[in-house]
């Protein structure tokens, strides 16, 4: 505990110039404000409105993916909770909605390296926001879940991740064609 | 022919606060070389050089105060005649009453804060170390000043 205290106090002194408050966007210009990134975050990650998805949960046995090379693999796992348990959540990647969970679902979508920027959204809530740099070859586990407050998109651990796998069941779903 | 040696420390210091609410993956955030990093007399690294950090992971503050996360990383540090040189990490630090972590993810360098605010202060200061052995062109780096080169001199 100390040793990192120790560090970011060390830091702070020897600052030799005034503290710029946060990063601007990338390539430079004015300084964005939380509620600009969060705004910001949303056009890039939220798929369209009016698009929906027939769901069910596939029980049987289940059979995992290869790790692709060339790609990162993510697992999109929905875990319990008291609330929000009755809907749908989908997830949009890059604007574009690419699965959807019940609770105690996953599925996993292969997703080209570089920065992609996730949405939760269920209902009226506001959506869950989460952005990412994928790297070839490597496993990625998002968990989404509902709180009093809203949606949550978190990074697990590897060992969490597949802890929630094994015990789950796979989510199959389509897109609902327009009527 | 001088050589940057594998696991030479490369002093950097943020040059502005990063918050996890106000950056989103793959944005760039600037760092400065805190202390020029030397090799005999040249200057492989000069100080106040500017140097990048890739956001990797942000998330803005959950809900119920969970706190949010950000992941940076620092792949490479250019040296002075414009080569970039792979880095890496070599410690664990915990504290400061939020929890900090370096991990170190070879051959990338992340750096994660989690806390309530996730918040790296501007100023705050890392090290990463050099991954790899690279000879040097001298002709192509500076002499050190006389003070640099004592600075550097064993006490």
């Amino acid at each position: 505990m100390a040793q990192a205290g120790a560090v970011f106090v060390h830091a702070q002194e020897t600052t030799p110039t005034p503290p710029q408050k946060s990063s601007p966007p990338a390539g430079g210009g004015q300084q964005r404000s939380e509620e600009e990134t969060r705004k910001h975050l949303q056009q890039l990650a939220c798929g369209p409105s009016g698009v929906h998805f027939s769901q069910h949960t596939e029980k049987g046995p289940q059979v995992l993916p290869e790790q692709p090379a060339d790609k990162g693999l993510i697992y999109v796992i929905r875990t319990e909770s008291p609330f929000g348990a009755m809907g749908q959540a989908r997830l949009a990647m890059d604007g574009k909605w690419v699965g959807v969970n019940r609770v105690g679902n996953y599925f996993y979508i292969e997703v080209a390296p570089g920065p992609h920027y996730f949405c939760m959204k269920a209902g009226l809530d506001e959506p869950g926001l989460l952005s990412l740099v994928i790297e070839k070859g490597k496993t990625y586990y998002i968990r989404h879940g509902f709180t009093m407050g809203g949606i949550d998109l978190d990074l697990l651990d590897e060992a969490k991740g597949k802890e929630y796998v094994a015990k789950y069941h796979r989510s199959v779903f389509d897109v609902k064609p327009k009527r | 022919m001088p050589q940057l040696a594998d696991g030479t420390p490369v002093r950097l210091r943020f040059a502005r606060t990063v918050d996890s609410s106000q950056v989103i993956a793959g944005e760039k955030i600037p760092l400065e070389v805190v202390e020029p990093v030397l090799v005999g007399k040249l200057v492989a690294i000069p100080q106040h050089s500017a140097e990048e950090a890739i956001v990797t992971m942000a998330q803005a503050g959950r809900s119920m105060a969970r706190g949010g996360g950000l992941q940076l990383k620092i792949e490479n540090v250019r040296l002075a005649d414009g080569e970039l040189v792979p880095v890496r990490a070599v410690k664990d630090v915990e504290g400061g009453g939020r929890k900090a972590l370096m991990i170190a993810t070879l051959p990338l360098w992340a750096f994660e804060v989690k806390g309530k605010s996730a918040t790296v202060p501007a100023g705050t200061e890392i090290t990463a170390y050099i991954a790899g052995d690279f000879p040097l062109d001298a002709s192509k780096f500076q002499v050190a000043s006389v003070s640099l080169q004592q600075k550097d001199l064993p006490k």
